[in-house]
């Protein structure tokens, strides 16, 4: 994989701090830092394309890699050779305690992030560090996995710097989206049936700042040809979690376990 | 809905189906003018044919064309001049 493997916009947050690399015949210094999110419908290639650019990640610079939330047995086993070492699994509530300029994939982030939440503890905590990433562990970068921008609180977009990227959206569910972000959303579905032989478009990306399309490669870790147990757990990682914790995910019980906890403490 | 409106809106409905008609209406008789028609068929009752001819009735077109064009906006006009598809932009690498 080249070092301009992807438009400027997107390499520029990979890359660390400082690190250069060559646009346009001249050479420009990486800002290693903001958020990166992709949007995609179901089966649209979102975590795919995330370990794509993780592993860029790996193989262009040294930072470390944290997959927020994923099952260990993901990280144990499901994790190609030349990641080892490099990648860790941690909450992205920890952020503070992570001293080095790593870079997050928060996968399928709606359900975690989501707007209804708003003012949650998990969304006030992203609120929160979408102003600080720059500054914590020397710059961080965010990758973000989501089906729709409307399904995530805006705070988190607001306050650093963006490389969204557009992948396959089902057509019934567009007009779902942010009026911000309908129209270059629909644009990137335009640009990307003109060149996607793939019906749901895995084949390119469309990097909505630089409005242009990028071919998409599909990386072999995740090919269930060579090894169809570790490419399931990188494919579909929170099927792997407990089924308790699958629970907590979607009813959000463990957020509500808590504050009871808390409050029963206070009236002690 | 203000009454500008609706009748756009009428003209776009009526205009998808005229086209629709038959497979459709030449290009003169859905937008030229009534005088483009008289003088094609006073020409072909005429019997004249040829290259010289055939440039007298694109002319006469292009003059209804024109009339009708001339009443919308520089956009509209801008719009029906040929103009060829742009390529999608692929990143390639810097």
């Amino acid at each position: 994989m080249k070092k301009d493997a992807f438009p400027p916009s997107i390499v520029n947050l990979l890359l660390a701090e400082g690190q250069r690399w060559k646009v346009n015949g001249k050479m420009r210094e990486a800002l290693g830092t903001g958020i990166i999110p992709i949007t995609a419908s179901a089966r649209g290639g979102k975590t795919s394309l995330s370990y794509v650019l993780i592993d860029y990640v790996i193989r262009h610079t040294n930072r470390p890699v944290i997959l927020d939330s994923f099952p260990q047995r993901v990280i144990d086993e499901g994790l190609p050779s030349h990641w080892e070492g490099r990648v860790s699994n941690e909450k992205f509530s920890d952020l503070a305690k992570i001293n080095k300029p790593a870079v997050w994939l928060l996968d399928d982030n709606a359900v975690h992030y989501n707007s209804r939440d708003s003012m949650t503890n998990s969304s006030k905590l992203l609120a929160r560090a979408a102003g600080v990433i720059s500054h914590f562990g020397g710059g961080m970068t965010v990758i973000f996995t989501t089906q729709l921008l409307s399904g995530i609180d805006l705070s988190f977009l607001r306050f650093t710097t963006l490389a969204p990227i557009i992948r396959f959206i089902d057509p019934d569910v567009i007009s779902q989206e942010r009026k911000e972000w309908r129209s270059i959303v629909q644009e990137g579905q335009y640009q990307l049936r003109r060149v996607c032989q793939d019906e749901r478009f895995r084949d390119y990306f469309y990097s909505s700042k630089e409005r242009v399309l990028c071919p998409a490669p599909f990386p072999k870790f995740l090919d269930k040809k060579i090894d169809p147990v570790k490419a399931d757990l990188l494919s579909r990682p929170m099927r792997y979690h407990t089924e308790e914790d699958r629970q907590a995910m979607i009813s959000g019980e463990v957020k509500r376990a808590k504050k009871k906890k808390k409050k029963v403490l206070e009236d002690e | 809905m203000n009454n500008r409106e609706l009748q756009n809106q009428f003209d776009r409905i009526s205009a998808a189906r005229l086209s629709k008609i038959k497979g459709g209406v030449s290009k003169h008789i859905a937008l030229s003018n009534s005088r483009s028609i008289t003088l094609r068929n006073k020409l072909n009752r005429m019997g004249l044919e040829g290259p010289h001819i055939e440039a007298a009735k694109a002319m006469i077109d292009e003059i209804g064309l024109q009339g009708v064009l001339e009443n919308q906006s520089l956009g509209v006009r801008f719009a029906t001049m040929p103009s060829s598809k742009s390529k999608p932009k692929i990143w390639k690498g810097g």
